[in-house]
């Protein structure tokens, strides 16, 4: 596992790039370890990169039922941002966003981050006084924020229709630190990382059941043997309700699909990330020049990964609606994952009812950006037996006692969310 | 595309129907504990599998329905009146 | 004396006249000048209701899907224990008084808020399905049918009349110009003709 550098992609260009080896091994399992973490998405590998590298608990390793890479990881729309209002939440996805600041130098490994700017457009005068009000709160907590109005959005993204009859755009909130990353860079990145770190990441293993004696786990029955670990960690997306009933405990998420698309490659039109404030739309261009966009979800429970048509429409129509240079383009792509999606919008980082079980899941539309500072808490509160402060109100208890942190207002419809 | 099909109007695409959830919540009685209330608005089984759920008529006629879907292959096995008991079939 | 002529709800657009392609059967635009009542029944008064509509128009009132249509009244089902019904405008507000109602019986005049168009000709059907979700082949929609779905995302009841074919629209008053742009959009391959209301 030889460092990546400039002089290093020189030599191989020069004797016909034979000289890469694979960038993380491909072990068996063993027949136990310190912590097991399930799930090789984004969070189970930032899980055990931040517990190998911040708390030296290396005897870990990553059950991935598939691949590396191929989960909603690799499937969502790459935007990275920390732009909330409550504190519950902007304070926790800023320490993310520092994470990713200096992901690259860490991992050693190109995640493409992009700074770009991350602007959500406002229509009227309430949507205006509520972003305003949502920047202020950030700066309280030492976020970057600026209220822009219509000629300072204009000036950075002129092709948007300004004009539009029903939802003439007034303005935007931008978070300049905000931006994209490639996904499934990242995926590898942290793969490659927490390998050399001592992490045993194991790919086509599925775990199909847990063990429990009386009030605590002690392992996990999967596709490739049972392997023993008086700490598990759960990091399945989509599928944290299946995996934490393994164990006997409910959680209060339901599996929702959501889509992405992209259109085929044109010359720079957009500089930014931006989204729609008169629907749900969000759009950005790649390097490549494709435009990424989605939406909302299909909305009814679903584990399918495909998208359906309606939603596809909808989709489409609110990005015409904003960017009418959009229907000239063909869409070359389209795909859907699985999202774990709350009752109040917010994530779940924390212990269990089961002495030894955490949950890290409930990650909704907006869990890429959470990638680091998720691994980064989660490994905390695996290898202290309790959370950090960032994610102590992130718990399952919340939904019993009173303390949703519904930035949507939206109530406990994890299909409005 | 669901296709849908209403006992009172047909089989219709799921554009004429919005998305009620799971329709196995049960609301306790007013002065049911703080535990039942927890189980009707939070606790769901969230099947990968058959799952009962209502769909509201919307654009037709406007009815509540309970249909019984699988959440892998959206195969849509019944779809029956809100006052109907359904059987959802083994996983 | 009278009250003064309503506005059509259509606007200011739908002005008579012949429009889109040439030639051919153009498919006709007509708003029907109607009044129109919901009748609503409660719990096992659905007979009862038959009672009050009958006594009052002589209409019967049809079971699911159905529509119950006498000289140019009709009674339209609109949902479980619900109708519509409608006649050529009378008095204002005197069918609702008519019809009455009960405890168990909600009558609500709809004249302001909701409107009829009748589109009839050849292509009729074609002009519908572009825009509809529903089958509108006679094999499975024959005259006496009636449909409400929705189309342009505006919510339209399909009744279908004859053979020809004919429908009657029954659209909501604050979408009905909406509705008219994306009809005169779907007709105007076959050519069409806005007539003065009736
Ligand atoms: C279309 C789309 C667009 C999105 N856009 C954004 C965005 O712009 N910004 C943003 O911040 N977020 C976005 N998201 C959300 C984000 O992608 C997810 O919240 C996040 O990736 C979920 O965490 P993960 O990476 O760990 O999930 P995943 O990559 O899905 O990882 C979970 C893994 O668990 C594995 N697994 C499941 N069951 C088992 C089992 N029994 N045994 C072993 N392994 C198992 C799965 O195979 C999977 O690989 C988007 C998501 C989608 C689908
Ligand atoms: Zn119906």
């Amino acid at each position: 596992m030889s460092r990546y550098s400039v002089f290093r992609l020189f030599r191989e260009g020069l004797r016909n790039q034979t000289g890469w080896t694979r960038a993380w091994r491909d072990p068996d399992p063993k027949p136990a370890y310190d912590v097991i973490i399930i799930g090789g998405g984004g969070h189970g590998l930032a899980s055990a990169y931040y517990l190998a590298r911040e708390h030296g608990i290396t005897n870990v390793a990553v059950l991935e039922r598939g691949q590396i890479g191929l989960g909603n990881v690799g499937r969502n729309t790459t935007i990275v941002r920390s732009n909330y209002l409550f504190p519950e939440n902007n304070l926790f996805y800023e320490k993310s966003l520092q994470l990713w600041e200096g992901l690259e130098q860490d991992l050693n490994f190109n995640v493409m981050m992009s700074q770009r700017g991350v602007i959500n457009l406002y229509h009227s005068d309430s949507q205006r006084d509520a972003y305003a009000r949502r920047g202020n709160s950030m700066r309280l907590n030492g976020i970057d924020a600026e209220l822009l109005d219509r000629e300072q959005v204009r000036a950075l993204v002129p092709v948007l229709d300004f004009d539009n009859a029903r939802f003439p755009i007034q303005g935007g909130l931008i978070q300049r630190r905000g931006g994209t990353a490639r996904h499934d860079a990242v995926a590898w990145g942290l793969a490659r990382g927490a390998d050399r770190l001592g992490v045993d990441i194991i790919q086509n293993c599925e775990v199909t059941g847990i063990r429990r004696e009386g009030d605590r786990v002690v392992g996990v029955e999967t596709t490739r043997g049972y392997i023993a670990a008086p700490k598990i960690g759960i990091a399945v997306a989509g599928h944290t309700t299946q995996v934490a009933s393994m164990a006997g405990v409910r959680i209060p998420i339901e599996s929702h699909l959501l889509q992405a698309f992209v259109s085929e490659a044109v010359k720079p039109v957009l500089d930014h990330v931006v989204t729609f404030g008169a629907g749900h739309f969000y759009i950005s261009q790649s390097d490549k020049g494709g435009l990424v966009f989605g939406g909302g979800l299909d909305g009814y429970n679903s584990f399918a990964q495909r998208g359906t048509l309606p939603e596809a429409e909808h989709v489409i129509n609110e990005g015409v609606a904003l960017m009418p240079l959009l229907s000239r383009l063909r869409v070359l792509r389209q795909w859907a994952g699985v999202m774990d999606m709350t009752f109040d919008g917010t994530p779940l980082i924390c212990k269990t009812p089961v002495r030894g079980l955490y949950v890290n899941g409930g990650w909704c539309y907006g869990g890429f950006k959470a990638v680091p500072g998720s691994g980064w808490c989660f490994a905390h509160t695996v290898a202290k037996d309790e959370p950090h402060a960032l994610n102590a109100a992130m718990t399952i208890e919340r939904f019993r006692d009173g303390g949703m942190i519904d930035e949507k207002g939206a109530g406990p419809f994890p299909w409005l969310h | 595309m669901l296709r849908i099909d209403c006992p009172w109007c047909g089989t219709r695409d799921e554009a004429e129907f919005k998305y009620g959830g799971d329709a196995t919540a049960k609301r306790p009685p007013a002065e049911g504990d703080g535990a039942a209330f927890y189980e009707f608005v939070y606790d769901r089984g969230n099947p990968k599998g058959w799952h009962q759920e209502w769909w509201h008529h919307v654009a037709g006629c406007r009815q509540w329905l309970k249909v019984v879907r699988h959440t892998v292959t959206h195969e849509i096995r019944s779809v029956a009146k809100a006052t109907d008991d359904v059987t959802v079939p083994p996983a | 004396m009278s009250a003064p002529d309503r506005l059509s709800p259509f606007g200011p657009e739908a002005k008579p006249g012949r429009h889109g392609a040439a030639g051919g059967t153009p498919v006709l635009m007509t708003e029907r000048k109607v009044d129109i009542v919901q009748v609503m029944a409660g719990r096992d008064a659905n007979a009862k209701a038959a009672n009050l509509v009958k006594d009052a128009t002589g209409l019967a009132l049809p079971g699911p899907r159905k529509v119950e249509i006498a000289g140019d009244a009709m009674a339209i089902w609109i949902q479980p224990s619900g109708w519509l019904v409608i006649r050529p405008r009378g008095e204002e507000g005197a069918l609702a008084k008519k019809l009455g109602g009960s405890d168990d019986i909600a009558v609500v005049d709809q004249g302001h808020g909701r409107c009829v168009l009748r589109l009839t000709g050849a292509h009729a059907g074609e002009v519908l399905a572009k825009g509809s979700r529903v089958d509108l082949h006679p094999r499975v929609f024959p005259p006496g049918s009636v449909a409400t779905t929705s189309i342009d995302h505006i919510t339209v009841m399909i009744v279908k009349l004859d053979a020809v074919p004919s429908f009657d629209l029954v659209l909501p008053s604050n979408f009905a110009e909406a509705f008219l742009d994306w009809l005169r959009m779907s007709a105007a391959e076959f050519g069409y003709e806005i007539r003065p209301a009736a």
